[in-house]
């Protein structure tokens, strides 16, 4: 991890860069400003050319004084080489806010690197920039870059970041900083500081502030490296202004480096061993994951591994790890069947002690274990090879009989092997009688989901279970992916109604809880949909579209289609529960819990917000009936593209 | 920033065994039309604007259908006595509702309007429902 730095010694370069303005004309631009040669990866760097004598320390006069004939244009500059490097590592998109402090890369993406891989998305706030990135990357698999101001672009992209990195997710950030105080210009003095990266150290994975185009080229690769690794995080590069708008003369051959990934780190194989003998002489063993499924193949390996067990399995949400309408997906029954366990493993849970205990929210907190005496619990998890002091991500500790530190994903392929090695037929018999009872509950929950969704069907504001039942119908025929963060706890309709069955069905949730996350990845994920030809959906909360509906214009703009149906339930909901809980608490004023936290008089209307954006939009749906060809019309809209949006006025939950 | 949880305890009153509804899609009971003779006499358009007033909507949604964070409590609740007792004293993580907050005749009202609830229309005349 970076540490705060000395200031800058930028002599040299900008030494130089005003010789070119008091020579100029006698140096010659060709000369000045001959390219370096940029060599291929694993080439040895020639010696530096001689570098020409400094000239005499200029005084202000002399700077104010403008020579009799300037060299005003160039024809290279060190943010070129930087676009070298950055679409070495494979980026498709950059987001960014426009800002001064990086206006030399600015001008390299889209002109030197012609806008293509990758292509500049014009965000209208540094926090929809990070959070798209966010979205994008659990799609697509891989990050996305942002630009930045390192100072009031930074403070703004702060908490996007810190969502980022509670879900252990890559973002690429990239911040301009003017780190030579004597060339600032009047606004640079605000768009700086001596540790750029120090207000987001806590929650970024690493950071660096390259002095150099070869500094530059190595950190960039090694931060790709490091955000890239389980546990994945965000990574920032701090990118000194000077060094972007100078030429690359004086910064010798310079060479995109090798990119080599690490393998993820698999379980102990003694480890693995004793955890499949565990599973494998269990009665009623539980599957527990939550980020585990780290790219398309988690998914059926976990399906694997249940079905080898025939156990049960707790989707936690944060991935898709499993198909909501398997028969072993028993997460609508979660406390029932962590009550009767006997081997609970949790695969990538970060809040571990949370899932096997309960802790109860009254006047006097008290906790009470979910678990029954004598159940093993086993965690395997990139948690334990990760951890920070200051933000509290890590949770309670769990007290657990084997902890295996290791990449969970990585880990299943063993863990199954090992499982099968173990499984004799009188074991098989009795797995197939689990695996029949355990279907028999998945129907019974699956029946009385949509018993209870038949409840206020027809009722004014619409009931959150009718606008699920009425949005599946229009997309279950589709290739469609939820890109919305709508209660990740598996109560949610969407995942007790619809069959979600595909790694990108679902995505997870923010990570850190900061509203605002929902809006801006929905679009970034959308973004990585759009390439594969898929139909992006976002069940919208209203408060969070409030945090920067800017995006929405971001989506128009691009050309980003995503249909977004409004849970406009006018309200910050949870925190008006979170008051009356206080109300009642203290016996006072329980008729007063919604103030301060409601979002009416006047009501938003969020169609019109989102037509000003230039965004297809229709409502405020009322009617439950006026729903259904609401959304049909949106749909052939997305189709065709572009983003829509169907405001509906929801029931609170 | 406001920092919000999405797993938040609920509110709601903690249990399904709040609504003696059944739980089973092929037998759904009607709600009970009166109340039994160890019920206090309520007033269900008074108890529908209490229900509203006192929050109970927020977990339990605006026509006691239930929600992600509270049971459903109607139609059918469960008799008077359970679901007062369990308003003054829940044993789950439902805000307890004292007497100085929520009188025994206000009790009485929202019972009565958790009664007169109308049920469900049919599962199976509700195509987007279907498996």
């Amino acid at each position: 991890m970076a540490r705060p730095k000395p200031p800058k010694q930028r002599t040299p370069v900008s030494i130089e860069r005003r010789r070119f303005l008091r020579t100029g004309g006698l140096a010659g631009a060709a000369a000045l400003v001959a390219p370096t040669e940029l060599v291929g990866a694993q080439q040895p760097a020639a010696p530096p050319p001689s570098r020409p004598v400094a000239p005499p320390v200029m005084t202000m006069a002399a700077e104010g004084t403008a020579p009799a004939e300037e060299t005003l244009t160039t024809d290279s500059s060190g943010s070129d080489f930087m676009v070298d490097v950055v679409k070495s590592l494979g980026f498709e998109y950059i987001c960014a806010n426009p800002g001064s402090s990086f206006r030399g890369l600015h001008e390299s993406v889209i002109n030197y690197g012609g806008n293509q891989k990758p292509e500049l998305l014009t965000c209208c706030h540094e926090e929809s920039a990070v959070a798209m990135g966010h979205g994008y990357f659990k799609v697509e698999g891989k990050p996305l870059a942002v630009m930045a101001h390192g100072t009031v672009g930074l403070q703004h992209a702060a908490m996007a970041i810190y969502n980022a990195w509670c879900d252990r997710v890559p973002v690429y950030i990239m911040l301009g900083n003017y780190g030579d105080a004597a060339i600032r210009r009047g606004a640079d003095w605000y768009h700086a500081a001596q540790d750029v990266a120090a207000m987001v150290r806590d929650y970024t994975k690493w950071d660096d502030a390259p002095r150099s185009l070869t500094h530059f080229a190595e950190s960039a690769v090694r931060a790709y490296k490091v955000a890239m690794t389980p546990p994945m995080a965000p990574v920032v590069l701090v990118l000194d202004g000077g060094l972007q708008e100078d030429g690359i003369e004086g910064q010798g051959k310079l060479a995109v480096p090798k990119l080599t990934m690490p393998v993820p780190p698999q379980g102990d194989s003694a480890a693995i061993a004793e955890l499949a003998r565990l599973l494998v002489a269990a009665e009623n063993p539980v599957l527990m994951a939550y980020r585990l499924a780290r790219t398309p193949a988690g998914m059926p390996l976990l399906v694997e591994l249940a079905e080898t067990l025939q156990a049960a399995v707790i989707d936690k949400g944060g991935r898709m790890n499993f198909p909501s309408r398997h028969p072993l997906n028993q997460t609508e029954r979660a406390n029932a069947v962590i009550a009767s366990a006997d081997v609970i493993v949790g695969l990538e849970v970060t809040d571990f002690w949370g899932t096997v205990n309960s802790l109860r929210d009254q006047l006097h907190r008290s906790t009470r274990p979910l678990t029954k005496a004598g159940a093993k619990l086993v965690t395997i998890t990139t948690g334990d090879l990760y951890i920070r002091s200051n933000y509290q991500d890590f949770r309670r500790q769990a007290q657990v009989d084997l902890a295996i530190a290791a990449d969970g994903e990585a880990t299943l392929p063993a863990l199954v092997d090992a499982v099968r090695r173990l499984v004799t037929g009188d074991r098989r018999r009795v797995f197939q009688e689990r695996g029949a009872k355990l279907a028999d509950a998945k129907r019974a929950a699956f029946d009385r989901a949509r018993l209870a969704a038949s409840y206020a069907w027809e009722a004014s504001p619409v009931s959150t279970a009718r606008l699920c039942a009425e949005l599946w119908a229009h997309i279950k025929q589709e290739d469609w992916s939820l890109v919305s963060s709508y209660y990740s706890d598996g109560g949610g309709w969407p995942r007790r109604l619809w069959d979600f069955s595909k790694p990108y069905h679902w995505l997870g949730d923010a990570g850190g809880g900061g509203i605002g996350y929902g809006a801006p990845a929905s679009v970034g994920a959308a973004l990585a949909n759009r390439r594969h030809g898929r139909l992006s959906v976002a069940i919208q909360t209203d408060g969070d579209l409030m945090y920067a509906p800017g995006v929405l214009w971001t989506a128009a703009h691009h050309r980003i289609p995503l249909l977004s149906i409004m849970n406009n339930n006018r309200s910050y909901h949870m925190e008006i529960m979170h008051v009356q809980r206080m109300c009642n608490r203290r016996n006072r004023g329980i008729d007063r819990g919604q103030i301060g936290s409601t979002l009416v008089d006047p009501n938003i209307d969020y169609a019109k917000v989102a037509q000003g954006l230039g965004v297809h939009a229709e409502g405020p749906i009322t009617d439950p009936k006026d729903l259904g060809p609401a959304i049909a019309r949106a749909v052939a809209v997305v189709k065709r593209g572009e983003p829509a949006l169907v405001d509906v006025v929801t029931q609170v939950r | 920033m406001r920092m919000k949880h999405l797993r938040l305890v609920a509110i709601g009153l903690a249990g399904a065994a709040l609504s003696a509804g059944s739980s089973s899609a092929q037998t759904r009971t009607a709600p009970r039309p009166e109340a039994s003779a160890a019920e206090p006499a309520g007033n269900a358009d008074k108890g529908k604007m209490f229900y509203r007033k006192a929050g109970c909507y927020q977990c339990h949604s605006e026509q006691a259908q239930g929600g992600t964070q509270g049971p459903r409590l109607g139609p059918n609740p469960v008799a008077f006595r359970i679901f007062e007792r369990y308003l003054r004293a829940p044993t789950g993580e439902m805000p307890p509702y004292s007497v100085k907050v929520m009188s025994d005749q206000d009790v009485a009202d929202v019972h009565a309007f958790l009664r007169a609830l109308p049920p469900a229309p049919p599962l199976s005349g509700l195509p987007l429902l279907q498996p």
